[in-house]
């Protein structure tokens, strides 16, 4: 049998079908999950907002406009409430707390983990606006037209915001002393 | 070739975005420009290091998680007592509780009375929900008196990104204009402020009403999102009597 594709289970979602949303549910958490983590960095926080992505896009599910990817749609909220959640978190607490790297210390403390913990350090010192570009691209795999339609911003915009936070998080990186694939692979 | 183009050609190709004659293009420009062959390496190690970052598993419970806070947002009708049983209830309660139910009902009927039948008014708000790329129409017509009626039309998107319409339409006899005040109205793209009856000037931050006697008005508002939300008010001011307050979210 053939998968139905998102389109179909939203449908089936406003038809009254809550199994159809399960199936949604099933199928994003993953990769919500993931973008929330990276650009929140803490993982509980992560597993909130990607909650509160899937209740949003539930209860907004009747605005969705089917020209557009079920994804884009979902990433959007994403995005949106992860920098909700950032502004938050800022004004009540700060940004310290169990975060990625305390979340992966039991992990084998091997290169890998370590160099990780490093590029996340390091995207957290970008700005949001250049760690979602960063985080949708690199992380999320998503082209210029989709980054484009989940920040809601033009193509051109994305392109350059692309390119400078590149530069940045480059720099950052260097002084972090972070090393980079090509080594890491010959290694 | 600029600085400036040729680090825009050397991220495009990391990306992939770059087509055979920018490809050939670019090629030339790095096998003459040392700094430039560096850049395009450390932009390439870089995209390949951050793609290579591991997915990490969500907790094992989340899907949980979300299934059950979806479940407890979906409304589950509660049982309703028949008037009967209402009735019965209210008798059995203590008699100071009783007459305080009886004299509030009153009251609020009372006022409803005033609202509605007595001493009707144009209904003040009118909202609705857009959905993303749609397009949604409001109108209404309620009756104003035009002699000197002034209002400010107050448009407070919450994101960028709106196309809207507004549309003011009186009796012929009346002159009407439809502004928006662009610091306060962050539009990208007005389409149209457009009336019957009289010129429609725009950027003046009020909405002019000049006519004889009391018309009756037609507000059409349009609105076509491509974001979630804006809300939209059309206020009165100055203590004219035109007296419209649009709400849409």
């Amino acid at each position: 049998m053939t998968e139905q594709s998102d389109e179909d289970l939203v449908r089936q979602c406003r038809a009254g079908e809550i199994k159809s949303f399960d199936l949604l549910v099933e199928r994003h958490q993953r990769i919500i999950f993931n973008l929330a983590l990276r650009m929140m960095r803490n993982s509980d926080d992560a597993a909130d907002v990607s909650q509160s992505v899937f209740v949003k896009a539930y209860e907004n599910l009747e605005r969705f406009d089917p020209q557009f990817k079920f994804f884009s749609w979902l990433y959007r909220i994403a995005v949106n409430e992860s920098l909700n959640a950032l502004e938050q978190k800022k004004r009540f607490e700060g940004l310290e707390g169990n975060d990625l790297a305390a979340d992966t210390a039991d992990e084998k403390d091997d290169d890998t983990v370590r160099e990780e913990r490093r590029i996340q350090d390091g995207l957290m010192m970008l700005s949001v606006d250049q760690r979602a570009v960063i985080v949708l691209k690199h992380m999320q795999g998503l082209s210029y037209r989709e980054i484009a339609q989940v920040l809601d911003l033009p193509e051109k915009t994305i392109k350059s915001r692309l390119f400078s936070a590149r530069q940045t998080f480059k720099d950052i990186l260097k002084k972090k002393g972070v090393r980079r694939n090509d080594r890491r692979t010959a290694s | 070739m600029t600085g400036e183009q040729l680090r825009e050609l050397i991220h495009r190709d990391v990306d992939g975005d770059l087509s055979p004659s920018e490809r050939r293009e670019l090629a030339g420009a790095l096998r003459r420009n040392a700094s430039a062959r560096k850049l395009h390496a450390e932009i390439k190690a870089l995209g390949t290091t951050l793609s290579s970052v591991r997915q990490v598993e969500p907790p094992a419970n989340l899907g949980n998680r979300i299934r059950a806070e979806v479940r407890s947002r979906i409304s589950t009708p509660t049982p309703r007592r028949t008037w009967v049983e209402s009735f019965r209830a209210l008798l059995e309660t203590p008699s100071v509780l009783r007459y305080g139910t009886v004299f509030t009902g009153g009251l609020v009927t009372g006022a409803l009375l005033f609202m509605f039948v007595i001493h009707p008014q144009p209904s003040a708000n009118l909202s609705g929900d857009v959905a993303t790329g749609t397009l949604l129409t409001h109108s209404e017509t309620f009756p104003v008196d035009v002699n000197g009626a002034k209002g400010t039309l107050t448009a407070i998107p919450t994101e960028t990104g709106k196309e809207l319409t507004f549309r003011l339409t009186c009796g012929t006899s009346t002159t009407t204009k439809i502004t928006y005040d662009p610091s306060r109205v962050k539009l990208e793209n007005v389409r149209e402020v457009q009336s019957a009856g009289g010129p429609v000037v725009v950027n003046e931050g009020v909405v002019e009403m000049t006519g004889t006697g009391p018309q009756r008005c037609t507000l059409a508002f349009t609105a076509a999102y491509r974001d979630s939300r804006v809300t939209v008010q059309i206020a009165s001011a100055e203590g004219g009597k035109f007296n419209k307050d649009i709400q849409v979210r």
